[in-house]
């Protein structure tokens, strides 16, 4: 899969990194059982400090989305993953926060529909085309 | 004939020197990352970077023929001519920095994501799946063995004192002292050599990802080509090294049939092969493989650009970037790759390979 790093944005790179990852497992650009690239390998090619990848994919691991294999290294897991209640509370309120942003910026709820049916056609998507 | 290399020498410097601009990605001029920029307003320092650089030419080409001191004549000129060179080259580079200011005071550039795009599959298999198998560098080892033993099979046949060096024309103009250790001298230089094309053949393997933020899947696909074609030329290039190697050590067992003639034109003819298929692969391929025709197409994100890492080339020469772990990556102009000299790594390489140039002329001069 492509990740792509913007080094201006104020979002910090293991964010990025970690957010793009997700949505690379959700898309399916990343499938169960794959190999991510070692985190040497992957901080060389972005061009970053191993610390910053290592701090992802510890997260990740931490998050249910990575196995790490001492041999092959980190692992993507199958999803979905098990249901955690605090997760779910945590990202429902997530939404909130979100779509009260939309709402006071005029987003309609009809527009933001639109937006979830695209982002879903993604998700049942293999490889980019 | 001495009158015919100095004109060789310094043609094929003004031309790849001349030509380098044109050795880079799309964007970059002089190396200097300015995207979409109106070639245009690029003529005028391009066409001055050109005319300098035959003007230069001429005159160390004259310089050469009229000096008969060959250190001073060949070697002098050579050397003060690529250091005029390198300032006319400097002199472009700066000029399309400062155009560069110019040009971002009068567009409005925020509104674009300036990213650095990384392929992850491309990551897995850079080491090994993208360069030509490791295993073909047994013929260039099969040759010094093979030329090894031949020597020592007919060790008797070699004159006493033996030949140390040839002059331009084929002819000894040196000697020295038969011993195992002398005799054995030219295939294990030519082991060594061996060596470092292997040690090259891995760099390219392992050199940093880079690829284009516009044309991801374009230039991803071209890179891997690059690092095929260039890690099996590096096998090549072993091959003939070997080969002249090989010969020169042989033609001191028996003379050949053709002499010091056959001599001077195998050497020669076999240099000069090396030279153009290295010109003519670096511009087929074109820097990272960028002139590469791959049939791939990418969807053009009008919102993203290149992340700006002008800062991190020095004079567009240098790359020096502390915060990045990559040790090799491949130059921003030209063919061929070059260290990071912001890790400890890349600080070694420069410094070592100083230190062991700078040794190996000192013992040369000791022992002579």
């Amino acid at each position: 899969m492509l990740i792509k790093i913007d080094f201006e944005s104020e979002n910090p790179i293991y964010m990025q990194l970690r957010e793009q990852l997700i949505e690379g497992i959700a898309r399916g650009e990343l499938v169960p059982g794959e190999t991510l690239p070692s985190v040497r390998q992957l901080a060389e090619d972005i061009g970053i400090n191993l610390h910053t990848v290592s701090k992802t994919y510890n997260i990740l691991k931490s998050e249910g989305y990575l196995t790490v294999d001492r041999r092959k290294g980190a692992l993507v897991n199958g999803i979905p993953h098990e249901y955690e209640e605090n997760k779910q509370d945590e990202l429902r309120r997530g939404l909130s926060g979100v779509l009260a942003q939309m709402h006071c910026k005029g987003i309609t709820k009809e527009i933001i529909n639109q937006w979830i049916d695209e982002e879903f056609q993604g998700f049942n998507l293999k490889e980019d085309q | 004939m001495e009158t015919m290399i100095k004109l060789f020498v310094m043609f094929s410097l003004v031309i790849g020197i001349a030509t380098v601009p044109y050795f880079a990605k799309k964007d970059i001029h002089f190396a200097i990352r300015i995207p979409n920029i109106d070639l245009n307003k690029l003529r005028k320092i391009r066409i001055k970077f050109i005319w300098l650089n035959i003007i230069a030419g001429i005159i160390a080409t004259y310089i050469m023929m009229i000096i008969k001191n060959p250190l001073v004549g060949i070697l002098g000129v050579t050397f003060g001519y690529l250091g005029v060179a390198m300032s006319i080259y400097v002199l472009a580079h700066n000029e399309v920095k400062s155009l560069k200011k110019e040009i971002l005071c009068q567009t409005d550039h925020t509104k674009k994501r300036h990213i650095t795009v990384v392929d992850t599959s491309f990551t897995k298999e850079k080491g090994t799946k993208m360069v030509v198998s490791p295993w073909y560098f047994l013929i260039p080892l099969l040759i010094v063995l093979v030329v090894t033993v031949i020597s020592l099979v007919n060790y008797d046949l070699i004159p006493d004192p033996m030949p140390k060096h040839y002059n331009a024309y084929g002819e000894v103009d040196n000697w020295m002292n038969k011993t195992y250790a002398s005799v054995l001298m030219l295939p294990m230089v030519s082991l060594a050599m061996t060596g470092i094309f292997y040690w090259i053949y891995l760099v390219i393997g392992k050199s940093k990802q880079q690829i284009s933020v516009k044309m991801p899947k374009v230039s991803s696909k071209q890179n891997r080509k690059h690092r095929k074609i260039w890690s099996g030329y590096t096998i090549a290039s072993a091959i003939l090294m070997n080969i002249l190697f090989g010969y020169s050590q042989l033609v001191m067992i028996r003379e050949p049939v053709g002499g010091s003639a056959e001599r001077m034109f195998v050497t020669l003819g076999l240099t000069l092969a090396m030279v153009i298929s290295t010109l003519g692969i670096g511009l087929y391929t074109g820097n990272g493989g960028s002139k590469l025709k791959v049939g791939e197409e990418d969807q053009d994100n009008s919102m993203e650009e290149e992340s700006d890492d002008d800062q991190y080339w020095k004079w567009g020469l240098f790359y020096y970037n502390p915060n990045d772990p990559s040790v090799f990556v491949e130059k921003r102009v030209g063919i061929g790759w070059t260290v990071n000299i912001g890790t400890i790594q890349g600080k070694l390489y420069i410094i070592g390979t100083l230190v062991f140039t700078i040794a190996i002329v000192a013992i040369s001069i000791v022992y002579s």
